[in-house]
C-alpha cells in the first residue's frame, strides 16, 4: 500500500517536473493546447494578437521575452527558440 | 498509520491543487470585460452623415485584466523626427491631431479626432515633404464616447479611419498590450505626433508640418482616469495636436525594430487609451471595415 503511494507521488511529482521545465525553458509554452511547442504556437501567438483567437491560460504565459509587453516581438523570440536561435 | 498517509496524501493534494491554481490566477489573468460599451458608429469622412444601418457591435471573447499605481518623474525630450512614417496628421478645420497606420487602409487615431470631419490625411518622407494626401472614407467611433457615457473621455476615446490608398509602404504599428508590470517597471514609451506648439512655439498649423517624438516612461497613479484597466500614464512631454498618436515602445530583436503601440494619447497631462483585446479587435479583426 505504502509502495503505490509512493509511486503515485513520484508520478506525479515527476509529471509536475516535466510540466514545470517545458513552461520555463526561456519562457516558452504550449500556447494552443496541443501539448507541444511547435510552429503552431507561434502562429496562435499571432493570431492571438489580431483578436482572432483567445488564450485561456495566464496572459503572462504569452509574454515570450519578459518585458511586460505582449506583442508580435514575442511570436519572434518563440519562432527564433524553435529554430535554434 | 492510516492517519499519517491519509495526512500526507492531504498535503500532496493541496501542494498540487495550490500549484496548479498559481498557474492559472497569475497577475493580468484573462477575465471578462463586461463594462465596456462596445457598439461602434460609421460616419462619412466627409460629411456628419452616419450609416444608421451600419452601427455595430464588436467584442473580443475575452480582456485583459490590469490595476494602477504611484506618480514617477517628468522629461521632455522632443525632437523632430520624421522617420516614423507611418503617423498620420489629420486636419480638420483649423486643427491638427494625429493618427497612426495599423493596417493597409487603417488609421487609428482618438475618438475625439475621429469625431471631425476630415479635411486632409497627410503621410510623410523622412525628409518632411509630404508623401500622400490620402481620401479618408470611413470614421468609426464607439457609441459611447459619443454619447459621452460615464467615463467617455477616458475609456472610450478611440477611433479609426478608413482612407482609400494602401499604405503598406508606411511603417505599420503593431498593437500590443502592456502587463501591469510594465507600469511598475517604467517602461520607455515614446509618443510621436504633431504637436501645435513646442516650447511655446508654433510648430503645426494646417499648413506648417513637424512630427515630433517625445520619450518618457510609464507611471503610476491613482487616479482611475490616469492610469487603469483602460488607462496608461506617463510622462513624455505632448501638447495638442498630439492627440490621437501613438503611445509605442520600440524593441530591436534579429537585427529587426518593432513599433508596438500600447495605448493611444489623448489627454494632456498625458495618458492615454490602453491597448487591450477590444481595441486590438476594433482595429484588426473588424469586419465592419470599408475602405472604397
Amino acid at each position: 500500500m505504502l509502495r503505490k503511494f509512493v509511486s503515485i507521488i513520484s508520478a506525479v511529482t515527476f509529471l509536475m517536473c516535466a510540466s514545470s521545465l517545458q513552461v520555463s525553458a526561456a519562457g516558452i509554452k504550449d500556447l494552443n493546447g496541443d501539448g507541444r511547442c511547435v510552429i503552431s504556437d507561434v502562429i496562435f501567438l499571432n493570431r492571438y494578437l489580431k483578436a482572432q483567437v483567445d488564450y485561456a491560460g495566464a496572459i503572462t504565459d504569452l509574454d515570450i521575452n519578459g518585458n511586460y509587453i505582449i506583442d508580435t516581438v514575442d511570436a519572434q523570440v518563440y519562432l527564433a527558440y524553435l529554430s535554434g536561435q | 498509520m492510516n492517519s499519517l498517509k491519509k495526512l500526507i496524501a492531504l498535503c500532496v493534494s493541496t501542494v498540487f491543487l495550490a500549484s496548479y491554481s498559481s498557474n492559472v490566477c497569475a497577475i493580468g489573468e484573462v477575465e471578462d470585460d463586461a463594462d465596456r460599451w462596445l457598439i461602434y458608429h460609421v460616419y462619412d469622412a466627409d460629411s456628419t452623415t452616419q450609416y444608421t444601418d451600419r452601427t455595430y457591435t464588436l467584442s473580443a471573447t475575452t480582456s485583459t485584466s490590469v490595476s494602477a499605481r504611484s506618480v514617477i518623474g517628468n522629461t521632455d525630450s522632443r525632437q523632430v523626427d520624421f522617420s516614423k512614417s507611418g503617423v498620420v496628421k489629420l486636419i480638420y478645420g483649423d486643427a491638427v491631431a494625429t493618427g497612426f497606420v495599423v493596417d493597409s487602409h487603417v488609421i487609428a487615431t482618438a475618438g475625439h479626432c475621429a469625431r471631425n470631419v476630415i479635411d486632409s490625411v497627410l503621410l510623410f518622407n523622412s525628409d518632411g515633404t509630404v508623401a500622400l494626401s490620402a481620401t479618408p472614407v470611413e470614421r468609426h467611433i464607439p457609441y459611447e464616447y459619443l454619447n459621452s457615457g460615464p467615463n467617455y473621455e477616458y475609456y472610450n476615446d478611440y477611433g479609426l479611419i478608413t482612407v482609400e490608398e494602401d499604405l503598406t509602404d508606411y511603417i505599420q504599428f503593431n498593437l500590443g498590450i502592456a502587463l501591469d508590470q510594465a507600469i511598475t517597471n517604467s517602461q520607455a514609451i515614446s509618443v510621436t505626433g504633431f504637436p501645435g506648439t513646442v516650447q511655446n512655439q508654433t510648430v503645426n498649423t494646417p499648413s506648417l508640418h513637424n512630427m515630433y517624438t517625445g520619450s518618457g516612461v510609464l507611471v503610476d497613479s491613482d487616479s482611475p482616469g490616469d492610469c487603469s484597466i483602460y488607462r496608461l500614464k506617463y510622462n513624455a512631454d505632448t501638447s495638442g495636436g498630439n492627440s490621437g498618436g501613438p503611445v509605442y515602445v520600440t524593441t530591436t530583436y534579429g537585427g529587426n525594430t518593432y513599433y508596438t503601440a500600447i495605448a493611444i494619447h489623448t489627454l494632456a497631462g498625458n495618458s492615454g487609451v490602453r491597448m487591450d483585446r477590444d481595441v486590438i479587435c476594433f482595429y484588426l479583426n473588424n469586419p465592419n471595415i470599408r475602405y472604397s
